[in-house]
């Protein structure tokens, strides 16, 4: 469990040093915030970790993006909560979109008539640029300042030297 | 696309479809685990099968075991059948068709252990569970201890049994005051008395009338006989006093029923007034009598249910929502084109069979989460017979629209035998009886209304040992219980659930002081009857022997009177015979001394009337 967590922390800075953009990087974790802002739900969060999959962005920032998200959805949720209500029950030009979409077959499964998850999507789908923006903007100004000194940090080195993390990194290429 | 990672994918689709392919066996598995975790005990399922066109469960054999009784279910049924709305479902909609449970028994005997291995290890009580059970414990009105609070008059404290030994006191008082009367002959002496003046008025010879001395002695005679008639007389006026004496005293006997009758009422009514159920907070003839078995289950469960919320607002614990920690939300619900609720059971149908016998049969349809959508109430029906019992039946129904409505009956219900009341020289048992009950309960608005009648018919009481003192306070009550033939208690609770009024009606006072005055006048008739039957036997042989007494010597008196009379008649007969001899004698004298007179003289008429005198 321990060398998991070294293992992905240390993906998380070979991936600001790895031949990947810091649009993929970005996309990756602003991907992850869409799942981690709203309760879990097999059918949404499902979804989500199969595009994370699938498509070609940063699994590792985007693990970050759901797992920080899901911490500060707590925060959150009242706000979602007001917001999911004004906007299921308040707006009436989305009453027929709704009504549509409870009836569709499959669709209720993803919960979307809960004031707390729609409300989590709803800022999730939000904060979703700023989120990607201020992550690109971050990588950039990362590679640009900081790149060389983590470099030489005595902990990367000593991760990046040691048997084990070798092992590790021969084994994932299988 | 990175198609590399297709591949978990697949592996997972492949997991996905060898799980469809084993399905049967993990929903086996999964039931079976889910049920032992809930049920405390195993929860066995002889064969599963789950079908998709149409997309169906189907059970067979299941048995779930009692907790308390490893080796014992405390259901098991042949056959379980659950047909599900496949499309309902793609709409997150439960809609079941048909839910068939056939073949339920209870209490049947396992093959084989129902423990759970790893029960064994329970996570020792909390305080609070306790607390809880501690609190638990209730207490049960006890017949023993009931008796004494009905507060019976105690036998020699009634007024009607004071009266009544009064009346054989006085009763025994008389016969001897009159047995003395008539043993001392209080006439004897005065009748001797007119008996000799009798005999010696007979014995009186006047002879032959010759001169007007004689004529003195009729006339002595005559006032002899009347001083006897006086005397005869004045004897038959002492016994008309006397008989006025025995009038008096007959009359005085006649009123001793009365007397008892009204203190035996004012007991009665005291009686009553000690079995009125006003005066008995305590006194709960169902808790006492009635449905001990009922409320062997019922009462810890209202109790549970009242202590955990109890303690649930003591305590001030939370619900589980609160706990959770993410807000959940709230789910909102549209407007949907099918007529599906969320949650729909269109049709459940049972049926089972008791190892004694017992018969179940029953079926609910359209049981649904909104009932708007299915357009009509649900209603489940249940009917249970009993075949050793074959006069019990259950039968319960229940119907929920915008309102619901239930109904149960109970009929026909034979009570248990038991021991009312038991000591070395009395005892009541309560052989055999019947009770049912009909309850009629409606919820509109979350104000609930409710009608429940209870009866009892009827109750037999075999009571022996009572013959030493027929007016203890166990004979009277199981004269009183054995005399009942139907109780009914109608009970009516109405109004929102937060204040609910309660209000009962019931016959049980009066049937209670109607079989209370019977059992009462049972006794006072026996005890009236048993004064009647003294007096009268006592008052009838004195009476017949005074009469006899009287028309006795009344005859003879009236014998001798008669007698005596006709010999004085006969002398006043005879006496005017003589006088009017005589007269004609000195008329024939008179008329020759006038001749001679004439013939002879003056001188010579003299000397014969001289002579003629």
């Amino acid at each position: 469990m321990l060398l998991w967590f070294i293992t992905k922390f240390y993906s998380l800075i070979q991936a600001l040093h790895s031949k990947d953009s810091p649009r993929q990087i970005a996309l990756g974790f602003a991907m992850g915030t869409l799942a981690g802002w709203a309760p879990f739900n097999v059918l949404y969060s499902g979804f989500i970790l199969f595009l994370l999959y699938m498509l070609n962005v940063n699994m590792g920032f985007g693990l970050l993006g759901v797992l920080i998200a899901s911490i500060l959805a707590f925060l959150l949720d009242p706000i979602a909560g007001l917001l999911g209500h004004w906007v299921l029950l308040d707006v009436p030009f989305l009453q027929p979109l709704w009504t549509f979409l409870f009836n569709l077959p499959i669709v209720p499964y993803t919960r979307f008539n809960n004031t707390v998850m729609l409300g989590s999507v709803l800022i999730a789908l939000v904060l979703f640029v700023p989120i990607y923006f201020g992550i690109r903007f971050g990588v950039n100004r990362y590679r640009a300042s900081w790149h060389d000194k983590v470099e030489q940090w005595r902990f990367v080195k000593w991760i990046r030297n040691s048997r084990l993390f070798l092992w590790f990194l021969h084994v994932r290429e299988y | 696309m990175r198609w590399r990672y297709f591949i978990p994918f697949i592996v997972v689709f492949s997991g996905l479809l060898i799980a469809a392919l084993t399905i049967d066996w993990w929903m086996k598995w999964t039931f079976e685990s889910a049920g032992s975790y809930a049920a405390g005990a195993r929860v066995d399922i002889e064969r599963l099968h789950v079908s998709y066109f149409p997309l169906a469960l189907h059970m067979g054999h299941l048995e779930i075991t009692n907790p308390n009784l490893p080796m014992t279910n405390i259901v098991e049924i042949d056959k379980v059948d659950f047909d599900l709305d496949t499309r309902a479902l793609l709409e997150k909609k439960w809609v079941i068709n048909q839910v068939a449970l056939e073949g339920i028994s209870v209490n049947t005997p396992r093959a084989r252990s129902g423990v759970l291995a790893h029960s064994k290890n329970k996570t020792p009580k909390s305080e609070l569970t306790k607390e809880l059970e501690a609190g638990l414990s209730h207490e049960w009105l006890d017949v023993q201890e009931l008796l004494p609070k009905i507060e019976i008059p105690k036998a020699e404290n009634l007024e009607a049994l004071k009266a009544y030994e009064k009346a054989k006191s006085d009763l025994v008082e008389l016969q001897k005051k009159w047995a003395d009367v008539i043993k001392g002959k209080p006439f004897d002496a005065d009748m001797k008395t007119v008996q000799k003046e009798v005999a010696s008025l007979q014995e009186t010879h006047i002879g032959k009338i010759s001169s007007p001395q004689d004529l003195a002695k009729i006339q002595a005679a005559i006032n002899n006989a009347q001083a006897v008639i006086v005397h005869a007389q004045a004897l038959s006026q002492k016994v008309s006093d006397q008989r006025k004496v025995l009038d008096a005293d007959m009359a005085r006997v006649s009123g001793l029923p009365g007397a008892i009758k009204a203190a035996a009422d004012r007991d009665c009514q005291r009686l009553i007034a000690r079995f009125s159920l006003k005066s008995l907070p305590q006194f709960n003839f169902g808790t006492a009598y009635l449905m001990p078995s009922i409320q062997k289950w019922v009462l810890p469960l209202t109790s549970r249910l009242e202590t955990a919320l109890y303690y649930k607002k003591k305590l001030a614990i939370p619900s589980a929502s609160k706990l959770h920690g993410r807000d959940r939300g709230e789910d909102i619900f549209f407007e949907t084109e099918h007529t599906y609720p969320k949650f729909w059971v269109k049709s459940v149908v049972i049926s089972g069979r008791g190892k004694q016998g017992e018969f179940v049969k029953g079926s609910v349809t359209d049981v649904a989460s909104d009932q708007k959508f299915v357009g009509k109430p649900m209603v489940a029906s249940i009917e249970a017979e009993h075949l050793l019992h074959s006069d019990m039946k259950v039968l319960l129904s229940f119907s929920h629209a915008d309102s619901s409505v239930f109904s149960l009956t109970v009929s026909g219900v034979p009570l248990s035998k038991k021991k009312l009341s038991g000591s070395d020289k009395q005892h009541v048992d309560l052989e055999s009886g019947v009770f049912g009950f009909s309850t009629k309960a409606q919820i509109m608005d979350g104000v609930l209304t409710s009608d429940t009648v209870l009866a009892v018919a009827p109750l037999e009481v075999e009571s022996y040992g009572f013959n030493a003192d027929t007016w203890s306070a166990d004979s009277i009550l199981a004269d009183v219980l054995g005399s009942i033939h139907r109780l009914d208690v109608s009970l009516k609770v109405s109004g929102p659930f937060k204040s609910l009024h309660m209000g009962i009606e019931t016959n049980v006072d009066n049937v209670f002081k109607f079989a209370l005055d019977k059992a009462v006048q049972k006794r006072l008739d026996q005890a009236k009857a048993d004064v009647l039957k003294q007096s009268d036997h006592v008052i009838a042989d004195k009476q017949k022997e005074v009469d006899r007494l009287v028309v006795e010597q009344r005859s003879k008196l009236g014998a001798w009177i008669g007698a005596q009379q006709k010999q004085v008649n006969a002398l006043k007969l005879h006496v005017y015979q003589q006088k009017n001899q005589y007269d004609k004698q000195l008329k024939d004298h008179k008329k020759q001394a006038k001749a001679t007179a004439k013939k002879q003289g003056k001188r010579a008429a003299r000397k014969l009337l001289k002579k003629s005198f």
